[in-house]
């Protein structure tokens, strides 16, 4: 009986299939992460992370059966970490003749 | 409220359906996780910049990451976001032992999350990877040290959300003892829930961009 919920169908078993599909992608995460990849190493493993967030984002989390405005405000948050990265990098990655070193502060190293 | 035992889902006073109640209660927790997620996205940034500046001294110190702890640690943490969503599924059914039950799982994970983080944490401290508490560096690229300052002040500040989020639950914990919180407060675990998902859902991130990303 759930009085409060005859709009949600229940499905005892999607818990237990998010759970297994998480475990597999992070031993995917781990594999990737020993396995020598050079250059494409830290975007697939990035991706493999996006997708377990993705994951618990749209089924753990149920966005996918939030109303629009509430599916708006789970989704635009990581548009404007998006804008953060964006804007960030065209600064760093833009300069020209490549990032300088700023010159060497005094460290002190204990 | 007054909801009577067996009838059908009744509203505050000011909502004009269930729906519209539980709308308002979910929209105010992802508002409130967007801007979380903006708090977070700056330390990923953050990472991120210190690995285009600093390449070689990044990867040294995410070398001496403890990467299986915090692969155990995501374990732990995948898991009690299973045990949350069990709670949320009896809490809708008004199922209040097998809810609490669940509640008290995920509570005893979060913990168990936290001890692996210290005991992580004092390994770190013993091999000198604390640039803290008087504790002497043991990397001698001083910008490694900037690195693992980071790693400290993320993995802090995930592991204070996640204290938060235990006591959170245990507070839903010992208020579903009484017989009618699952009916008079039907969205409560269901925030809650919210809230948890998303702490698993950073460290996902963290996990990531700390221990492997850098990986040498």
């Amino acid at each position: 009986m759930r009085p409060y919920f005859a709009m949600l169908p229940a499905n005892p078993r999607e818990p237990l299939v998010i759970y297994a599909t998480l475990l597999a992608l992070l031993a995917l995460n781990l594999l990737l992460a020993v396995l020598p990849l050079g250059v494409a190493k830290p975007f697939l493993i990035v991706a493999v992370a996006a997708t377990k967030a993705a994951i618990i984002l749209w089924y753990s989390m149920e966005v996918r059966r939030q109303e629009s405005l509430v599916k708006l405000f789970a989704i635009i948050g990581f548009f404007f970490v998006l804008v953060l990265f964006g804007l960030g990098l065209s600064d760093y990655l833009t300069r020209e003749g490549g990032y300088q070193e700023p010159p060497a502060a005094e460290v002190t190293t204990r | 409220m007054t909801a009577e035992a067996g009838a059908g889902p009744v509203a505050l006073e000011h909502f004009e359906s269930f729906e519209r109640q539980r709308g308002a209660a979910l929209l105010g927790m992802w508002v409130f996780l967007a801007n979380e997620l903006l708090l977070f996205g700056g330390l990923f940034m953050t990472a991120l910049i210190l690995r285009l500046l600093y390449p070689e001294a990044v990867m040294e110190a995410a070398g001496h990451l403890k990467w299986w702890l915090g692969g155990i640690n995501t374990v732990v943490l995948i898991t009690s976001s299973l045990t949350m969503s069990f709670a949320i599924e009896a809490g809708r059914e008004l199922r209040g032992p097998e809810t609490r039950r669940a509640l008290l799982a995920t509570a005893a994970l979060g913990l168990l999350f936290l001890a692996i983080k210290a005991v992580e944490y004092g390994i770190e401290y013993e091999e000198g990877l604390m640039p803290f508490l008087d504790a002497p560096f043991a990397l001698p690229d001083p910008a490694s040290r900037l690195y693992i300052n980071l790693y400290f002040i993320a993995t802090g500040l995930h592991g204070v959300h996640l204290l938060i989020g235990v006591g959170i639950i245990l507070v839903m914990w010992l208020r579903a003892r009484r017989p009618d919180f699952l009916r008079q407060k039907p969205t409560h675990i269901e925030v809650t829930g919210l809230y948890w998902h998303f702490v698993d859902l950073i460290w996902m991130f963290l996990f990531a961009t700390l221990y492997l990303v850098n990986r040498p």
